[in-house]
């Protein structure tokens, strides 16, 4: 027990004394500059602002300007970074800029009168059959109602209105397969059915077999279409299906003048409504496949349920 | 317990001490993890190694403060003196004698580390009467568990 007594005396003497040298000795500035050191190794905070002088008091000159210069450097990264970001959007906002005025542009030129509209939602499952719009009824948008876009400075048919809500509206793409669209060629008189195929091309049938068509010969919309106003660019020929001998008319394929897929804003003419297809703001209708009754849309719908399809 | 584990049990008792100020520490009130270790290896082990780690943790507190740096060491070299004291004239085995001797200590520690502070700084080192009331009971009611873990490492080595 004795040893043990004099054991902790001798401990108690030693460290006693230790700790006094500690708080006699001017240690205390050398274990905060230490500290600091440490500290800023391991964490190095931000943005201390005003309390970052008193962080660093004590701390050799040398040493804080280090921390400074660090402290600038990490705020001026900072700088950059927020610079490329906003260089970004106001890159993504020039482009923007020069697309609509490109497709304003396109619109005044157009000899319809009707509304701009920005596409809002397209569903990967439906890429080639429909998207929606920002308008709807109570924009005055009806059922039918023919949708144009705007490509590259070219003007050319999208689809169609085929469900009005209050706010939004759903356009029939032409590269769906339900989209049929009756078309002519440029400068001729042969007539046909332009039709979607789901992909990026339309096939044009129902051209006479006799019709002398080249490839690149631009398809406009028919007159005798009561869905599309006449004369609206619908796509140039690609190439042809190859004839077969008990076919009675020639089938080519058709690039659309403007991709569905690219346009971000789309055009929607005001045309004459066809009786009843004025829709109160809010409610929902059915699509009218064709468009009306009696169109040359409905005549090679219904061929293509009697006979299935070509 | 060898000086590798003893190392290691300081690195932990300061971590942990550490992390719940940093962490879970109420208004400023938190037990004081370190002292409570260092009073538990001070009843545990011998005289030296007890002022030994009382010494470092003390000096761990003081590189944690600024200006009085020492204070911390010379009160729980005292500390680990009384309780050596302690050890020798009565129980520290029961868990009531462990809180009573962990609250008196604590007690008293805040009091000898105000004394330091006027000789040395000439002014009270007062962290408020929170602190004075409420640490002493914490340190008070987490020493018998703090006790186990301790007496627990050192019959495994």
């Amino acid at each position: 027990m004795n040893k043990e007594k004099r054991l902790a005396n001798f401990a108690l003497l030693v460290f006693s004394g230790l700790s006094v040298l500690c708080l006699i000795l001017p240690v205390s500035p050398f274990v905060h500059r230490m500290r600091v050191i440490l500290s800023y190794g391991f964490y190095p905070i931000l943005d201390y602002g005003e309390t970052f002088d008193y962080y660093l008091r004590g701390v050799p000159r040398n040493f804080a300007m280090m921390l400074q210069a660090d402290q600038e450097n990490r705020a001026l990264r900072q700088q950059i970074k927020d610079a490329q970001i906003a260089g970004a959007q106001a890159e993504a906002q020039a482009e923007e800029n020069r697309r609509l005025r490109q497709i304003i542009g396109a619109g005044q030129a157009l000899p319809w009168k009707g509304m701009w509209a920005r596409v809002v939602e397209r569903e990967p499952a439906h890429w080639y059959n429909s998207f929606l719009i920002d308008k709807g009824a109570s924009d005055r948008v009806y059922l039918n109602a023919a949708v144009l876009g705007v490509e590259s400075g070219r003007v050319g048919l999208i689809g169609r209105i085929t469900e009005v809500f209050s706010k939004n509206s759903k356009v029939l793409l032409i590269t769906d397969e339900l989209s049929s669209v009756a078309c002519y060629v440029r400068n001729k008189e042969w007539e046909g059915l332009a039709e979607g195929q789901r992909t990026d091309y339309l096939k044009l049938n129902y051209m006479p077999l006799e019709a002398d068509l080249a490839a690149g010969a631009e398809l406009l919309t028919s007159p005798s279409s009561s869905v599309f106003p006449a004369g609206i660019s619908i796509g140039r020929i690609a190439s042809f299906y190859p004839k077969e001998s008990f076919m009675t008319f020639l089938s080519a394929k058709v690039l659309p003048t403007v991709r569905p897929d690219a346009v971000k804003e789309v055009f929607i003419l005001e045309t004459a409504v066809p009786a009843g297809a004025l829709v109160p703001a809010g409610a929902r209708r059915p699509a009218i496949p064709g468009g009306g009754p009696g169109t040359r849309e409905d005549q090679a719908a219904e061929d293509d349920d009697e006979g299935g399809g070509q | 317990m060898s000086f590798l584990r003893q190392l290691i049990v300081y690195l932990c008792a300061v971590s942990i001490h550490w992390w719940w100020t940093f962490h879970w520490a109420v208004h400023g009130v938190s037990p004081n993890i370190v002292l409570v270790s260092a009073m538990c290896v001070s009843a545990l082990c011998n005289p030296f190694t007890g002022h030994a780690f009382s010494f470092m943790a003390g000096l761990y507190l003081d590189m944690l403060g600024t200006s009085l740096f020492g204070g911390y060491a010379l009160t729980f070299t005292m500390t680990a003196y009384a309780i050596q004291w302690f050890k020798r004239h009565m129980d520290v085995v029961s868990p009531f004698s462990q809180s009573t001797m962990a609250w008196t200590m604590s007690v008293a520690g805040i009091l000898f580390y105000q004394i330091v502070a006027l000789v040395f700084l000439h002014k009270l080192a007062w962290r408020g009467w929170g602190v004075f009331i409420f640490e002493p009971l914490l340190n008070a009611l987490i020493t018998p568990p703090v006790f186990i873990v301790f007496r627990t490492l050192r019959k495994k080595s």
